[in-house]
């Protein structure tokens, strides 16, 4: 086949769809159900951290929702990116190296525009104020978070693979960092010290940068700076792992 | 598809070695780990043109999978040159990387990793299913479907997509007698219409009916290169079983 980045993207796509349409065959709702255990987590930590935060409710659901957004994208691309290469198949055909780190990015990203929708749906409804063009600085976020998931999903499926730990320290983690990432509280109300782990929190720029234009706003420099910094470790790292380690996956399983 | 003049697999004293850990990483389990080396294929070289169909004979664990394999690009020599033209595909087991897929999704989506277009496909399809012949569980999950009947639509689908260079590890046998006896005619036609075919099998019929040459495999090198004919009547011979016993 033809190996061209292109082309994968064109196959990977197609089959990333077609995944997601086994995974929500025969359900009514379908990927819409992600977008419904969503608005319940929404509602739920709206209902609560808006008056411990004491914010007001219609400004504390779009910024957790935005939040949330940016955040289970990050969180599913990480998931799904322990098991991508624990698959008998590339013991019996040669994929491209980046189909299964397409596939992932692909799929994670036709179930994250569905939540999209919804948000921009509530946005209207609750407060249509904070709707305008700088939503389009989400543009400038896109490259940024398909590049950096497609490193990903390479270093973590191919160290995942090999060290059947690591997955599970993975997933530990994540709990950690969503809970110590400014996800559904604001960094303000950190004192001292304790606003470095927002302001140096790799992970806060790159919820920031989607999360801003959200919100109407525009998304800082030092954001962007966080995240070409981050989308450059993340490539060299995944070079390394991707040299060392990609020729021999097969022996892994 | 390739010109026929340039489909080519060339392998020049080609190494595959595999360096592993004796005891699986562990955090809590602190034993020493030994790195133990284990060579797979020792100084492979061969030459196959056009027109060429190769056997691969030996005995279980002689590298006649990972020779396939290595041509197939899933493995990568540790060293040596490994040149080829031409578009490869390996029978080698499943690629269901989803079992919840339908049959008939499963074989568009081989068929785009494959390196078929749209339209190839559409084309491909029906030709695909009267072959496969699994009746209405072409709509229905991979999950469903019997290991014969999984090895029918891998080997409708690949031989189907019509590759320069075809690798098959045994399974040409698949399905029952009556899957057999509809479509040998089919699979005879286009085994012998493949530029390159190359099969390790332990079925001596399946290798005289499609293999002019073949090789004979031992602990990871060629032992013997030759007639299909010979090389089974020397595998068979007494002198080969006492060279076998003596170097295992």
């Amino acid at each position: 086949m033809k190996n061209t980045i292109f082309n994968i993207l064109y196959i990977s796509s197609k089959i990333a769809y077609s995944e997601i349409k086994v995974k929500y065959r025969r359900s009514i709702l379908g990927p819409l159900w992600i977008s419904v255990n969503m608005l319940i987590t929404i509602f739920a930590l709206a209902i609560i951290f808006s008056s411990l935060f004491k914010l007001e409710i219609k400004n504390y659901i779009p910024y957790v929702f935005s939040g949330l957004l940016a955040w289970n994208y990050i969180n599913t691309i990480v998931q799904d990116s322990i098991y991508l290469y624990i698959n008998g198949a590339i013991k019996n055909f040669n994929f491209p190296v980046f189909f299964f780190p397409f596939k992932n990015i692909l799929k994670n990203t036709i179930i994250s525009s569905h939540n999209i929708i919804i948000y921009i749906i509530i946005l209207i409804t609750i407060n249509h104020d904070i709707l305008n063009l700088n939503i389009l600085y989400i543009l400038i976020a896109l490259p940024i978070y398909f590049l950096n998931s497609a490193f990903i999903s390479l270093s973590i499926g191919l160290i995942s693979l090999r060290y059947r730990d690591i997955g599970q320290i993975i997933l530990n983690l994540m709990y950690l960092i969503f809970l110590v990432t400014p996800i559904f509280w604001d960094p303000n109300i950190l004192e001292g010290k304790k606003i470095l782990l927002a302001q140096y929190n790799p992970l806060y720029s790159m919820i920031e940068i989607i999360r801003e234009p959200l919100l109407g706003k525009i998304p800082s420099f030092k954001n962007y700076i966080y995240c070409i910094l981050t989308t450059i470790v993340n490539g060299v790292l995944a070079y390394i792992i991707f040299k060392k380690n990609f020729n021999n996956k097969v022996f892994w399983l | 598809m390739n010109n026929d003049a340039e489909i080519y697999v060339k392998l020049n004293n080609i190494n595959l070695e595999i360096k592993y850990f004796a005891n699986k990483f562990r955090f809590f389990d602190s034993k020493k780990v030994i790195i133990k080396a284990h060579k797979i294929l020792n100084n492979i070289s061969l030459e196959i043109k056009s027109g060429d169909k190769l056997g691969i004979i030996g005995a279980n664990g002689a590298g006649k999978s990972s020779l396939l394999r290595l041509i197939a690009e899933i493995y990568k020599p540790t060293s040596g040159d490994f040149i080829k033209n031409g578009s490869c595909l390996g029978l080698f087991g499943n690629i269901f990387y989803d079992e919840n897929l339908l049959g008939i999704e499963f074989i568009k989506n081989s068929l785009l990793l494959y390196g078929r277009n749209k339209n190839e496909i559409e084309q491909l399809i029906k030709n695909i299913i009267n072959f496969i012949d699994v009746g209405d569980y072409i709509y229905k999950s991979m999950s469903t479907y019997s290991e014969g009947m999984k090895a029918r639509v891998s080997l409708g689908t690949i031989i189907f997509a019509k590759p320069s260079i075809l690798l098959v590890d045994e399974g040409i046998g698949a399905g029952d007698r009556f899957f057999i006896d509809k479509t040998k005619d089919i699979i005879n036609k286009i085994l012998y219409e493949t530029p390159i075919l190359i099969m390790a099998s332990h079925d001596e019929n399946l290798l005289l009916k499609f293999c002019t040459k073949s090789i004979l495999m031992n602990k990871g090198k060629i032992i013997k290169t030759g007639q299909t004919q010979d090389i089974i009547e020397y595998y068979k011979s007494k002198e080969f079983e006492k060279d076998f016993i003596k170097n295992f």
